[in-house]
């Protein structure tokens, strides 16, 4: 699922639309298939009607010829005389030597008007043309009212049989016997009605014994015997068989002998080549037909995302654009009007709404930036105001002291003004460190850079406090990194000016003694030499922490509060860093961190 | 009369010293709020000046112990010039007066003076 959020929105559509395609797809062919398969269905069974009956009207003509030579037979005068007085000679060249070779007739048989028979062609045993001493008298019967046709078993298969009274051509007289033909159903015959018909069948005669489910290359669906039980139960003349996965469509139906007996099946098979070959035909364009709608779609999806995406790209290049130059003046050119053309046009609202308000907080971060240095102005102003007033006003007081004594007393005693003088003189002294200081602090430092070993260093600044130090009871511990790199651009002596800076405050900030640790690390990432010095102090007042490094705030009477403020602008000018954490009561660490191959403007 | 002289600033303390000692005043200087209080306690003056840029504790704050120890002790507040406005709350708060350094010694004469007379 993450996976198919992270595609482009064209992949989505087209993996949507091929889903789509083939769940809808597959559910319409498969409803199409079967629609196909069962109207196939209909039409293979239509044929296979059709075709059954062809096949029993082949059969019918073919007993109506019989029957219809029968009849030329029987209203023959010759004929009825022979029935009267039956000559040999005559029937044997007649009817013996003529009839079978000119119409193909197996079996003849003359019966007179009593019934005897007195004549026979073929074997008349061999026939039983329903003249067994069950079935005679129906036949006879028969016969004598008028022409019957119809099958009949024979040891040899079954046959036509077609019988008629023996009449006067011109039909006066009485009915003189009967005449009657039978013709064996032999291959000759059946291939005659298949070429007829067109059609495979077979005339299965003997129904107890056949029990074979295979005819040559046709497999039976069911065995004979079940076909024929099948017939017998359902009272039905006829039994179709068609399922869709055999290669053939069968029909059956039972042969009745004129008696009304039983005596064989008429097996009509219909090989099944329409379906087939439209079910091929039906697979093949199906599949030419989702190939030309998946590519047809595809198309359309690609033209339809690239009309949409379109203005989608226009706005992530101007976006990337703006992201690249920071220039928010540039803007998206969309031409279209739907949602993304909307998009693009609050897009562009929302670029000049921002230019306003980037204007508009420079315009205020200026003006703060203005009232801060007005604001910084000011408050050294201030500074010096109180930092110069104090010795002023002891210099005036003293000023005033001794007017006085010559306005009142006419002469000063001399220790008076050796004491005024003196204190004068130590006043003014210090308004002009003052002011020193605030010079120092206000104009630019210049540096003088070079190679410097910050160990080397910082042994001697502590060299120089030491024997403070050790009377006022302060430990110094040297914690120094060794292989420490030079710091390649460092003022030596304005920067051991800071470590004492930071040394004497720490001094300061012990008054009963203590620990101080200088230590130093070399941080290889940043490139940064680190000094660290860690007091056990008094601790610096969360409130004095950020105005630790602005001029003239002290905490002691006798600091001008310029101190860490001078430190901290060499510090900038070498472009490091001063860090300071302080816990009230605990001490303070002051953290200088200065680059080691880096050069650093001259003036700051 | 009994003044007390607070500044963090020794030299100023040493001025009026020096300038109301030779007067027959008795002058006490006191260079923290701290020490200020305890000396009001232990010396009870009359009048005291009172620096009001201090570090640790500024002169409001003693200004408003001062008031709760002895009402009747006269405060005048010593400021520099641009905090004037700090020193007129000092009144409200119950200062007798203000001064602005640098000093005049004519006007610390004349408060002096008042004072003085106030309290006969």
């Amino acid at each position: 699922m993450r996976r198919f959020r992270a595609f482009s929105i064209r992949t989505k559509f087209i993996l949507a639309f091929i889903i789509n395609s083939i769940f809808i797809g597959s559910i319409i062919l498969i409803l199409m298939y079967i629609m196909l398969n069962k109207g196939l269905d209909r039409i293979e069974n239509y044929y296979l009607e059709n075709e059954y009956h062809s096949v029993q009207s082949a059969i019918n003509n073919e007993l109506d010829i019989l029957l219809r030579n029968a009849k030329d037979g029987a209203y023959w005068d010759d004929i009825y005389n022979y029935a009267t007085a039956p000559n040999d000679a005559w029937a044997k060249s007649n009817v013996t030597d003529w009839i079978p070779k000119n119409f193909g007739i197996d079996l003849i048989l003359i019966f007179d008007v009593k019934d005897n028979l007195i004549y026979q062609y073929g074997n008349f045993e061999e026939f039983q043309i329903g003249m067994d001493s069950s079935s005679r008298p129906l036949i006879k019967s028969a016969v004598k009212s008028k022409e019957i046709r119809g099958l009949s078993s024979t040891s040899k298969g079954l046959a036509y049989v077609a019988g008629s009274p023996i009449m006067r051509t011109d039909e006066s007289g009485p009915r003189n016997g009967t005449y009657l033909y039978a013709k064996l159903i032999n291959k000759a015959r059946l291939e005659k009605i298949k070429n007829l018909t067109g059609m495979d069948l077979s005339i299965i005669n003997k129904i107890e014994v056949v029990n074979s489910t295979a005819v040559g290359y046709i497999d039976r669906p069911k065995s004979l015997n079940d076909i024929y039980n099948n017939l017998k139960d359902k009272q039905s003349h006829k039994f179709n068989i068609y399922k869709p996965n055999y290669q053939s469509a069968f029909v059956y139906s039972i042969l009745k002998d004129i008696d009304g007996k039983d005596i064989g099946m008429l097996e009509v098979i219909r090989p099944r080549k329409t379906i087939p070959l439209v079910r091929d035909f039906f697979i093949q364009s199906s599949i030419w037909i989702f190939i030309f709608v998946i590519l047809a779609t595809l198309l359309t999806i690609l033209a339809i995302t690239g009309f949409i995406l379109k203005p989608i790209g226009v706005l992530k290049k101007t976006i990337g654009e703006i992201q690249r130059t920071k220039n928010t003046l540039t803007r998206a050119v969309v031409n279209s009007e739907d949602e993304i053309g909307i998009l693009a046009k609050e897009f562009n609202n929302m670029l000049d709404t921002l230019n306003k308000s980037q204007n508009d907080l420079i315009e205020t971060q200026n003006n703060l930036i203005k009232a801060e240095r007005m604001s910084a102005l000011a408050e050294l102003a201030m500074g010096t105001v109180h930092q110069i007033n104090n010795p002023l006003s002891i210099v005036m007081g003293r000023v005033q002291m001794l007017q006085r004594l010559l306005i009142y007393k006419a002469s000063i005693p001399m220790p008076d003004l050796d004491r005024d003088l003196k204190v004068i003189e130590e006043q003014t002294q210090r308004a002009v460190q003052i002011t020193n200081s605030l010079l120092r602090y206000a104009a630019p430092i210049t540096f003088r850079f070079e190679r410097c070993a910050i160990n080397k260093l910082l042994k001697d600044t502590i060299g120089l406090i030491k024997k403070q130090f050790e009377e006022e009871n302060i430990n110094i511990a040297e914690n120094l990194k060794t292989n420490l790199p030079y710091v390649e651009y460092c003022d030596h002596r304005q920067m051991q000016d800071v470590f004492m800076n930071i040394i004497t405050n720490a001094r300061q900030a012990m008054p009963g003694g203590g620990k101080l640790e200088i230590s130093t690390d070399y941080d290889e990432k940043e490139d940064m030499v680190y000094i660290k010095l860690t007091d056990n102090g008094c601790g610096i007042p969360g409130e004095h922490m950020d105005k630790l490094f602005t001029p003239f705030f002290s905490t002691r009477a006798d600091g001008n509060g310029l101190g860490l403020a001078i430190s901290y602008n060499i510090v900038k000018g070498h472009r490091g860093k001063i860090e300071v954490e302080s816990k009230l009561g605990v001490g303070s660490v002051f953290i200088v961190k200065l680059p080691a191959g880096q050069k650093p403007g001259e003036k700051v | 009369m009994k003044m007390l002289v607070v500044d963090d600033e020794i030299e100023i303390c040493n001025i009026f010293y020096d300038f109301f000692a030779p007067k027959g005043h008795e002058v006490i200087k006191a260079t923290s709020g701290k020490a200020a209080l305890e000396k009001i306690k232990a010396e009870k003056p009359n009048l005291v000046f009172l620096d009001i840029r201090m570090p640790e504790m500024d002169g409001i704050e003693v200004l408003k112990q001062i008031k709760q120890i002895d009402n009747a002790i006269a405060v005048i507040m010593v400021t520099v010039l641009n905090d004037e406005e700090t020193a007129k709350n000092a009144i409200k708060l119950g200062a007798y007066d203000y001064v602005t350094k640098p000093l005049s010694f004519d006007y610390l004469e004349k408060a002096a003076l008042l004072v003085d007379l106030n309290l006969k």
